[in-house]
């Protein structure tokens, strides 16, 4: 038998084979798996590329719980063994707070399942939190609310005993600053638009005074009372509106209270399932208990869109008799709502798409369906 | 001068002054109301957002809490 021999490019060829052979044996070589399960998904960094060692945790929206928590792999892809319905995502860093989380919220299942995530590294400011008086006030919760899309609480911090604390933004942010617990002499503070190179990194922020304001809101019809008075959400700011100083939710009874840093405030009190009809004014904190009596309107069906093409928005109604608007309320998927109108009313609706605002001014409760279609609203009978 | 000239010039004149002389309403626009009534919309959209944040503040806080324990749920 004779022996042949290989040539040098024969040679080089076989090694060149035998390295990428061996080289797909090689675990996370060339054989990547990504993580399975009913509900996957990525977390990206600012660069656009998989951030991987990212906590990402599992919320079921109806039982508002955290059901599942995982980590990222190395392409920063994850997968969650459950899948409520509706459910909710946070990821962060939690060893390395530089990195501002990113929630997904409010989502369904059945039209979501891969879900994308972006993380990016705050700017850091450093905070210290006092009374009226200059004293520092330990263990205040600090909360950093990222405004980019949906706002949404992405840390929540406290000082330490010398009032301090360090938060790391994200671009569009705000921060709140509570009281500590136990502390109804003092109201909160909002500090907007944090996220901005413009804003000093060091902030010291003054909790005012407070003052207690409360009421009551009554039942508006005798066969349904709770419902008409509880759950009903109370919004104060300053007398001009600039000033946004906190809110509340009226219980069983319909009872509110709500310490204000003002001895007055423009009041808002309005209805999230859209039943009865928004109220808004100025009271003084002097003056006892609010009573108010929620109006019922008649209810009646919007939808938004084209008759091709709904737009799920989310759709304020304006009271044009009072000049209040109401809650905003989402449509269904058809673009479809029912809600309690105001006679007469302008409609503003906001595509969840991101979409410009569609608006109609001046309709009359008695007239059909509405349907909006663009800028300038149409009816259709 | 007949009379009525003179009155016709005096009211002439009265009604150019007033023209000229500014008046502290003058120039100043009226408020559109749906311009005002956008703009108060973006103040109650702004206080519902800080109100529909708190649902993801109470499930950070819970969160929080299981870092906390060190378990897992």
């Amino acid at each position: 038998m004779s022996q042949r021999r290989l040539t040098a490019e024969q040679a080089s060829l076989l090694m060149i084979a035998c390295a990428t052979v061996s080289l797909m044996g090689v675990p996370g070589f060339g054989h990547y798996e990504s993580p399975t399960g009913p509900l996957t998904g990525v977390v990206l960094g600012p660069s656009g590329r998989g951030l991987s060692n990212v906590e990402v945790a599992l919320f079921d929206d109806a039982r508002s719980s955290l059901v599942e928590l995982t980590t990222t792999d190395r392409n920063g892809r994850f997968a969650f063994l459950q899948a409520p319905r509706r459910f909710d995502v946070f990821a962060s860093r939690p060893n390395d707070p530089r990195w501002c989380g990113s929630w997904v919220l409010d989502r369904r299942l059945d039209t979501t399942s891969a879900l994308e995530l972006h993380l990016s590294p705050g700017r850091a400011l450093d905070l210290r939190v006092t009374d009226a008086r200059g004293g520092p006030l330990a263990r205040a919760e600090v909360r950093v609310l990222d405004t980019g899309a949906e706002s949404a609480v992405v840390a929540r911090l406290a000082t330490d005993e010398d009032g301090r604390c360090r938060v790391h933004v994200p671009r569009h942010a705000d921060v709140m600053v509570l009281p500590p617990a136990g502390e109804p002499a003092l109201a909160l503070c909002l500090l907007a638009e944090m996220g901005s190179k413009d804003v000093p990194k060091e902030r010291t922020v003054v909790l005012p005074d407070a003052r207690l304001l409360s009421g009551v809101v009554r039942s508006a019809s005798g066969d349904a009372p709770e419902e008409d008075r509880a759950g009903r959400c109370v919004v104060a700011w300053d007398p001009t509106g600039s000033t946004w100083l906190g809110w509340t939710v009226t219980n069983e009874e319909g009872r509110w209270r709500m310490a204000v840093p003002a001895e007055e405030v423009l009041l808002r009190i309005a209805d999230p399932t859209g039943r009865t009809l928004a109220w808004e004014g100025l009271v003084r904190v002097d003056d006892g208990s609010h009573e108010l009596a929620p109006v019922l309107a008649a209810e009646r069906g919007l939808r938004i869109g084209t008759p091709a093409e709904p737009i799920a928005a989310r759709v304020w109604l304006l009271d044009e008799g009072t000049g209040v608007w109401s809650w905003g309320r989402r449509t269904d998927r058809e673009g479809r709502l029912a809600t309690s109108v105001p006679d007469p009313f302008s409609v503003v609706a906001v595509p969840s798409s991101g979409a410009r605002p569609l608006e109609a001014w001046d309709r009359a409760a008695r007239d059909g369906p509405l349907q909006l279609v663009d800028e300038n609203a149409d009816r259709v009978p | 001068m007949r009379r009525s000239t003179a009155l016709l010039r005096l009211c002439t004149g009265l009604l150019a002054l007033g023209l000229l002389v500014p008046s502290p309403t003058r120039g100043q626009e009226t408020p559109d109301p749906r311009a005002r009534a956008r703009q108060e919309l973006e103040r109650v959209r702004r206080g519902e957002e800080l109100v529909r944040a708190e649902r993801s503040a109470v499930l950070l806080g819970e969160l929080i809490e299981e870092r906390g324990r060190g378990g897992r749920p």
